[in-house]
């Protein structure tokens, strides 16, 4: 961020000289459901967003949040409509507008950045005119070449390399990172007064996300736009908002400046949410988790919607019956909870509980870690040919040397950004994929020489959860019988044994008669741990398996699998590219990039001491709460570089900060540096 | 679930109704007669009498047959034949299909080899050829044109599996030991066959219009066993005096085929959002 956007957002604003750019006012939206049943999506939603401001929207999936600013741009879908309630652009009311009305609005006074800038940008049509469009659509009368040559300038101002070439390039020819900037510069062609950004940077890995997120700084400060920022992520807004509205099942539950909001949360769910984000700088034994979940907008329950899930509510009778308002407390607070009063003193207590347990049990003993090596990897490698154009053949080395040795009863966290080959590698150690190299021994033998029978009788003790958990489970099958399936194939099924494990993760036998549909991602997860631990494995792969989940949901999953751990002995493999989450979780990394792996320790040594520059510049390239700006030096530059053509020497040195000569010449083995077993694969690791 | 149809499943209902009417409830009738000859009657327009007082609702053939009678048994000879061909193309198709999609490699390309070829030769073509060689009959008509159709299901069946076998749900089968066999049977087929099913709704016209052409080639359903296709061919002698006779098969064909198009073309759009979701 340059200094003048620092200066932009450090501005003191009195209340004087603000000019509410849009302001939302008791907003209710509803939709019809096709048995002709209206549910409130949206309940009685109010707020301001001021000049220069940045307003972080935060909410859980099914909040409201995003069907809001939806409603700002009169984008809602059919079915869907606003009831009540005014939306301000500049002091004009827009709930009212006609569609030809609204078009003239959009793009102009206002524009979005969307999640995915793969749906975002038309595939068939160069980008530079897509960009150009955006400019016509409100600027009929200017000239092709002045349109031109202010789309250059804006592909360079979002800081997209050679702006003259990339304007006759099609999107495919964009990375994501690269895409979401042409997005960003399409959003600012017109210099909006609003900029309503949905998820802009979830679909990046972190380090495209923290470069994103400097561009969309710069380019507001330098037109001065307001913004809102629509995300899931505390650690996101808690760096790049002003304020924070926190919506729970269509309504602002809280208000506040973000760094009051984080230091004092007013809201139990706020409260909640904080206390079960893991962080990077403190590791706890059991994340707080939000019990329950988001209710169905059509079974809300009666007075307060977050009642039943509320730490302090105790089932007090003004909770159930009646729904709190939001409140004004203090200067530019303000909270719907009849309690709220109470919240920090919980806050506070469980802080406490929480330092008590890490200064009374420092390590709990876990049950099977008598140090055997359960699953071992040596040099595995696997090479994709990848068919150009024509007769091309092109050879993608997905995974390198990549060996590690893993203890009964431990953790191993396995971390990298797309294209680092951790997928691939899930696929090699469950044979999914055939690797092209190497051996992986599981409890000493090895498991790539086995076929048929043998290898279905041994692979029983690897197993995995997948990522998704909604492709995860046969849609037409019930609960039971996707947990009974492995155990069918086994030949050993008993429905008591799926009762058991329906127990084991959480849910009651009943649920087994249900199919999948009915269930949230959450509760899908748990079942397919559940059916994963069927065969009582010794080995859980788990790939990205909190990943699609919501905060609350995710703390639940991560203490259900840390408890699993402990009760049963498993061994886990924990794929992901979310570094808190592993550091909470794991208990050795190795950190992959570019099918290598490039760094491999224990997680305090990764955490505390990271050798390798890349670690370094994942780590800093986190957003976390109550830390900005972070270390800008560390972050990598660039983006990842086309994985068929990797560069010489060190494959890490397009975006290395400090790559020298060397580094294009060799390439830096996987060794230790000073302390034991710390290794990292850099020329100038730092020990 | 509520039972309200779109309009397009309310044409396509009403007219596989009509169709069921005459190829099921005709036959029940005491006046049905396919056989009977009545040379004195011959040729009798629609809703004529006899001067016996015979009364005939859709005439009389050539030979005095009642038109009725003949419809109604050449609808069945054709529904027969076509739910034959249908099912023996999809079992074929569905077969290949999923071994292709699943197994890939070596016998997906002969497969899907096998599979161009068929439909680089001309199917009417293909069917003449394989009649004249082995004979008419009703069992193996139903037979060659169930072999001879069973491309589209295949080139489907593997276009899902394709998809489906990447799916998590299929990966964690086979990471827990199931075998292909296992995954084709519980996961595989039971996705696939509703999609088939709307494959076989538009194949089944298919089949019916070929099997009308090769009857009316000669090829097809042998005399005196009527079908829609020969009925045609010995109407079109007498267009001028009845023309009734060529025209009332054609007629049938007509709704039959089109209450399946619109049929699969119903279910086609109710999957359409499934799939999307
Ligand atoms: S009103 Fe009651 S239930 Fe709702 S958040 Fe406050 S204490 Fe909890
Ligand atoms: S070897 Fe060089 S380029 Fe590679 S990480 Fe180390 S310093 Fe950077």
């Amino acid at each position: 961020m340059t200094d003048a956007a620092i200066a932009a957002e450090a501005t003191p604003t009195t209340a004087l000289d603000r000019v509410p750019v849009l302001s939302v006012h008791n907003l209710c939206i509803e939709v019809k459901t096709p048995d002709g049943e209206r549910v409130e999506l949206v309940r009685d939603v109010s707020f301001d967003v001021n000049e220069h401001e940045v307003l972080g929207l935060v909410g859980e999936s099914g909040s409201g949040k995003s069907l809001t600013m939806l409603a700002v741009l009169g984008l809602l879908g059919s079915g869907l409509r606003i009831v009540s309630g005014s939306i301000r652009l500049r002091g004009q009311e827009i709930t009212n507008l006609s569609f030809h009305e609204m078009q003239k609005i959009r793009g102009k006074a206002v524009s979005i950045i969307f999640q995915d800038p793969l749906t975002t940008l038309n595939p068939v049509l160069r980008v530079g005119k897509q960009v150009a469009e955006a400019i016509r659509l409100h600027n009929p009368d200017k000239g092709e070449a002045e349109i031109k040559a202010r789309v250059i300038e804006l592909l360079s101002l979002v800081g997209i390399p050679n702006p003259e070439r990339r304007y006759s390039q099609f999107p495919n020819e964009f990375s994501g990172g690269m895409r979401q900037r042409v997005v960003i510069a399409m959003a600012m062609a017109n210099e909006p007064d609003l900029l309503i950004a949905d998820e802009p940077t979830t679909a990046l890995d972190v380090t495209i996300q923290a470069q994103v997120m400097e561009v969309l700084a710069e380019v507001r400060a330098r037109t001065g736009a307001a913004m809102v920022l629509i995300t899931h992520d505390l650690g996101l807004v808690s760096e790049y908002a002003d304020r924070l509205a926190v919506m729970y099942s269509g309504r602002i539950v809280e208000q506040a400046p973000s760094a009051e909001l984080f230091a004092s949360p007013r809201h139990p769910y706020t409260a909640g949410l904080i206390a079960s984000l893991p962080q990077l700088e403190r590791k706890v034994e059991t994340l707080y988790s939000i019990p329950g979940f988001v209710p169905d907008p059509r079974k809300r329950p009666t007075g307060c919607a977050f009642a039943p899930r509320c730490a302090i509510a105790n089932g007090r009778p003004l909770c159930l019956s009646q729904s709190p308002d939001l409140e004004s407390i203090g200067a530019n607070r303000a909270v719907a909870c009849h309690y709220s009063a109470e919240t920090a003193a919980w806050s506070t207590a469980y802080q406490a509980k929480l330092e008590n347990v890490a200064t009374e049990t420092p390590l709990p003993v876990r049950k099977q870690g008598d140090g055997t090596t359960v699953l071992r990897a040596s040099n595995l490698s696997k090479v994709f040919t990848v068919r150009g154009k024509g007769l091309q053949r092109s050879k993608l080395y997905a995974l390198r040397n990549v060996s590690f040795d893993l203890k009964a009863g431990k953790t191993l966290g396995i971390v990298g950004e797309s294209g680092s080959g951790k997928s691939t590698l899930a696929r090699v150690l469950l044979r999914l994929a055939e690797a092209g190299g190497g051996e992986v021994y599981l409890n000493g033998s090895p498991l790539f020489s086995l076929r048929g029978r043998e290898l279905r009788q041994r692979r029983r003790d690897l197993q995995v959860v997948f990522q998704d958990p909604y492709s995860s489970l046969d849609p037409r099958m019930k609960i039971h019988d996707v947990i009974a399936e492995p155990l069918r194939i086994a030949g050993s099924y008993s429905a008591e044994r799926v009762n058991q494990l329906l127990e084991h993760v959480g849910l009651t036998a009943a649920a087994g008669q249900r199919r999948s549909p009915e269930f949230s991602g959450g509760q899908r997860q748990r079942i397919a741990i559940a059916r994963s631990l069927a065969l009582n494995p010794d080995v859980l792969i788990l790939d990205e398996a909190v990943s699609a989940l919501d905060v609350s949901i995710q703390a639940q999953i991560i203490n259900l699998l840390k408890k699993l751990q402990q009760d049963l002995g498993l061994t886990y493999v924990f794929i992901s590219h979310d570094l808190s989450v592993v550091r909470h979780i794991c208990d050795e990394i190795a950190v992959m990039y570019l099918g290598r792996v490039i760094e491999y320790a224990s997680t305090e040594a990764v955490f505390s001491t990271p050798a390798h520059p890349y670690t370094r510049g994942l780590l800093a390239a986190i957003p976390r709460i109550g830390m900005w700006p972070h270390g800008k030096g560390l972050l990598a530059r660039g983006d990842l570089p086309n994985p068929m053509k990797p560069p010489s020497g060190c494959a890490f040195r397009t975006r290395c900060p400090m790559a020298t000569a060397l580094c294009a010449e060799n390439e830096p083995v996987l060794s230790d540096h000073a302390e034991t077993s710390h290794l990292s694969a850099c020329h100038f690791a730092l020990a | 679930m509520k039972a309200r149809f779109s309009p397009l499943q309310t044409i396509a209902i009403l007219l596989l109704a009509v169709m069921a009417v005459l190829v099921i409830v005709v036959p029940l009738l005491p006046i049905y007669d396919p056989y009977g000859q009545n040379l004195s009657d011959s040729l009798l327009p629609i809703g004529g009498r006899s001067f016996n007082g015979h009364f005939y609702l859709l005439g009389t053939d050539t030979l005095g047959r009642d038109m009725l009678s003949r419809l109604a048994l050449a609808g069945q000879v054709s529904t027969l034949i076509g739910l034959s061909a249908v099912a023996v193309s999809l079992v074929i198709g569905v077969t290949l299909g999923l071994i292709a999609g699943y197994f890939r490699g070596p016998i997906e390309a002969i497969i899907m080899g096998l599979a161009d070829l068929q439909l680089s030769i001309p199917r009417v073509l293909l069917l003449i050829a394989v009649t004249a060689i082995v004979g008419p009959s009703v069992a193996g008509l139903a037979i060659i044109l169930g072999v001879t159709s069973w491309v589209s299901y295949g080139r489907v069946a593997r276009g899902m599996t394709l998809s489906l076998r990447e799916r998590e749900f299929i990966l964690s089968a086979r990471v827990q030991g199931a075998s292909a066999v296992w995954n084709i049977r519980q996961h595989l087929l039971p996705n696939v066959l509703p999609q088939m099913l709307i494959v076989a709704s538009y194949e089944f016209g298919m089949i019916i219009v070929l099997e009308a052409s090769l009857s009316y080639l000669g090829l097809g359903v042998q005399p005196p066993l009527p079908s829609w296709g020969m009925m045609v061919a010995e109407g079109q002698n007498y267009l001028a005096l009845a023309p009734h006779l060529a025209i009332m098969p054609s007629i049938a064909l007509f709704i039959l085929v089109i209450g399946f198009q619109f049929l699969s073309q119903a279910f086609t759009k109710e999957n359409d959002l499934e799939m999307v979701a």
